[in-house]
């Protein structure tokens, strides 16, 4: 066949690379990931920089739809709630959510506020969401799932990047500038303004929000063996919001973060990671005011002993010191209040039986000041058959450590109690993956997951009277029909079956935290490149309806289409939530509908 | 609203009208990209005994070329040392002759020690991707640390090829 290759643009210049910088590009994503990913004992998913792209979303919330097993329900415009295996509200707290090993949920209420916590989507090398308690490795709050958001060295993003969208919901502005500080260190600076317009709501929206980040991030790699990264990020955004359906007000959020980590690799393949990052917030609302400041350090050590174990240690120390300034009606007691949290952990990964067995045990000790000592542990284990197949399993028992408000808040209904423990769980999981033909894969994860000690409101005094089980099926698949079109069908069954103790008052928890969970989430994702330079996206996806408080059951589509113009210069548009011209994905006093919109953007690299 | 109906009609003419034209475009792996990326740096790095590079092409010949996709085509053409590359597919060792540099692919488990045992001593620059490669007698491996691709460099097996490595490339490498 005399016909040329059609010019597929790669992801490096093959002849304009030198050896120095291939030893630093990581393939993670690509390659040793999904071998690795293939046979872990864990429900694992990865979103990469390529899914991230094609996926034509502007922030975090909306690019973990396409993740299998993950609730996402947008509450206004500018709020999301954001959860794995059930418990979802904007106050979901079962969730450990970081950027490059940096936790951002609030110690406040244990919540992510994702509006503007999150990182500029472009320097997102991938995101790694595993469902199912991480506590043994991550730490508190990696109970339902941990979410790791990965950005890119700066080696990888050299060269300028602008970038302009305008559409009916949102417009977005993006700069960013990568150089060579030196032979082996590479840096980049960038900033982002993003404007986003108001919801659907019979009564007036007022939940436009603008936000603003901005940051740096610094790689140098001293000879072979060392790392080192600086990073460091802003932002600043105004979001409103209804208050009740006539006072409606501007909250700022702002922050600062700062994170430093050292990597040594060593020629035998043992790591050695030491990490400190510091992260300031300020959160100004009318309800109740917030300013922060944590820092944290933590160090790691892996190494090989022998051909069957693999053993990571570590130990962290985090302060995080607050200032609450009370509201109208809530409040806290004391106002300012510094915490710690110590752990440390002990990990090993066996590999038996000529590599066809993987077996993970690991321990993690946490004492936090509200509810001291606290163990996690968890073992896992992998039969990898052939190449082809997975079955996995695993136990394990996580805690959520308890939120300064559970402990500290006064309000007419809701008073704080200082004995107030842990959430636990001890969770049971079981999946099976296979290659079912060259071209098809299946992922299929299920669990059990028994709950105690969970919040209850008892009269108006936060308390631990809560418990019961969930289940639920996880089913991810992938058609790669040819070479330019790839076809994932994902599956989410999930159901919830909370009481209160005998001893309980509450009866109103139980089912408000069962009925916010979709038990039904499909999703049908198509990416297809049609011809050199044009990618041509769509994504169907139906979610069922929540219960309590009740919102209909909706269907949507969303699809993108990338131009490349000529080389750097991309031409994007998309349609998002198509088939209706809104819906409402949760129900309350300050939610507004999701409307279908348009973005068009122009992105240019050079 | 209208104009989203409009939206929609333009999106699907626009998708049919692409799925015309559609074809294959296989984009091969960031590895592999790094590989071929690999493969041209040590052809620059590398010296063959003087009255070898004979011609004015300078062979590449490559087991699993499939895995490379179109990696290698931009290659193709350059000038090394005065000799243009060229890349040629192959698949047995029967086919290896004039090739300065053969890769040895992952797959080639089966036939990798005859490969190697035909090739050994003569002014072929070996490069393999699989664990003890440089141990069996290839000159290079390129290699798996963590999640980056390092290369070993087998230097007696270069030595009695009569092939010249540049010291950057022996500084670089992860074991000599």
């Amino acid at each position: 066949m005399a016909t040329p290759a059609l010019a597929v643009d790669l992801d490096i210049d093959i002849k304009g690379t030198s050896i120095e910088q291939l030893m630093q590009i990581n393939v993670t994503t690509v390659s040793r990931q999904d071998e690795e990913w293939q046979t872990t004992p864990a429900a694992a998913y990865v979103l990469t920089r390529e899914d991230l792209q094609r996926a034509h979303v502007t922030n975090i919330p909306d690019a973990l739809r396409l993740v299998p097993g993950v609730e996402v329900a947008r509450i206004d415009a500018n709020k999301w709630a954001v959860s794995i295996r059930g418990f979802n509200a904007r106050t979901a707290n079962k969730l450990l959510v970081m950027i490059d090993g940096r936790s951002i949920y609030d110690p406040l209420f244990g919540g992510v506020f994702w509006e503007s916590r999150g990182e500029l989507l472009d320097n997102i090398e991938r995101v790694e969401v595993v469902r199912g308690p991480g506590g043994t490795l991550w730490g508190s709050n990696a109970v339902n799932g941990v979410i790791n958001i990965i950005t890119r060295n700066a080696a990888d993003t050299q060269g300028t990047l602008v970038e302009a969208g305008v559409g009916s919901e949102e417009g977005l502005a993006t700069v960013r500038h990568g150089w060579q500080v030196g032979p082996n260190a590479s840096a980049r600076m960038y900033a982002q303004h993003n404007a986003r317009e108001t919801g659907y709501s019979p009564l007036s929206s007022h939940d436009d929000a603008r936000l603003v980040r901005g940051g740096f991030r610094v790689d140098w790699a001293a000879g072979a063996t060392d790392q080192f990264m600086l990073k460091a990020d802003a932002f600043d955004g105004t979001f409103g919001e209804r208050l009740d359906a006539t006072r409606y007000q501007d909250v700022n959020q702002k922050g600062n973060s700062l994170t430093a980590r050292w990597t040594r690799d060593g020629n035998d393949g043992s790591q050695t990671r030491m990490q400190f990052w510091y992260d300031q917030f300020d959160l100004d609302n009318l309800n109740l005011g917030e300013s922060r400041d944590t820092y944290d350090v933590e160090l790691q050590h892996a190494w090989r002993a022998g051909d069957t174990h693999r053993f990571v240690v570590g130990t962290g120390y985090r302060r995080t010191r607050d200032e609450i300034r009370d509201g109208p009606l809530l409040g806290v007691e004391p106002d300012s209040r510094s915490d710690a949290l110590a752990s440390a952990f002990v990990h090993d990964e066996m590999t038996l039986a000529e590599r066809s067995v993987r077996v993970q045990f690991g321990v993690k000790f946490e004492h936090n000041d509200y509810s001291g000592a606290e163990w996690q542990p968890s073992v896992r284990a992998a039969w990898v058959p052939d190449a082809d197949r997975t079955v996995w399993a695993a136990a394990s028992r996580a805690v959520r450590s308890p939120s300064r408000l559970e402990s500290d808040v006064v309000s007419p209904f809701l008073t704080g109690n200082q004995d107030f423990r842990a959430e636990k769980l001890d969770a049971y999981e079981l999946g099976y993956r296979q290659r079912v033909a060259p071209q098809v894969w299946v992922d299929v994860a299920t669990f059990y997951n028994v709950y105690r000690d969970l919040l209850s409101i008892e009269g108006s005094v936060v308390d631990n009277k809560l418990g019961g089980t969930t289940s639920g099926v996880e089913i991810a698949t992938r058609w790669q029909v040819s070479a330019a079109w790839r076809l994932d069908l994902a599956y989410t069954y999930l159901s919830l079956n909370l009481r209160a103790d005998a001893d309980s008052t509450d009866t109103a928890s139980a089912a408000r935290t069962e009925g916010n969970n979709p038990r039904h989430q499909w999703s049908l994702r198509s990416a297809w490149n049609p011809r050199a330079g044009w990618q041509v996206d769509a994504d169907l996806r139906y979610v069922s309806g929540l219960e309590a408080p009740a919102v209909p059951s909706y269907l949507v589509a969303d699809v993108g289409m990338t131009w490349r113009i000529r080389k750097g210069l991309d031409l994007r548009a998309s349609a998002r939530d198509l088939f209706d011209s809104r819906h409402p994905e949760q129900s309350g006093v300050t939610t507004t509908e999701v409307q279908r919109s348009v973005l068009l953007t122009l992105r240019w690299e050079i | 609203v209208d104009w989203q109906r409009l939206l929609l009609a333009g999106f699907i003419a626009l998708v049919l009208s692409l799925a015309d034209t559609a074809r294959a475009s296989g984009k091969p792996t960031l590895e592999y990209q790094i590989k071929a990326s690999y493969l041209y740096n040590f052809l620059r790095y590398v010296e063959w005994p003087p009255g070898t590079l004979s011609g004015n092409t300078l062979l590449v010949c490559v087991f699993g070329k499939e895995r490379f996709g179109t990696a290698l085509d931009s290659i193709v053409g350059e000038s090394v040392r005065g000799q243009v590359i060229a890349v040629r597919p192959v698949s047995e060792p029967g086919q290896l002759d004039g090739c300065r540099l053969v890769f040895v692919g992952a797959a080639e488990r089966g036939q990798e020690d005859v490969i190697l045992q035909q090739l050994a001593g003569r002014p072929v620059l070996t490069i393999g991707e699989t664990p003890g490669f440089a141990d069996r007698g290839g000159v290079i491996n390129l290699i798996r640390v963590k999640d980056k691709i390092r290369f070993e460099i087998n230097q007696q097996a270069a030595e009695r090829g009569g092939l010249r490595i540049g010291s950057q490339l022996l500084q670089l490498a992860v074991r000599k």
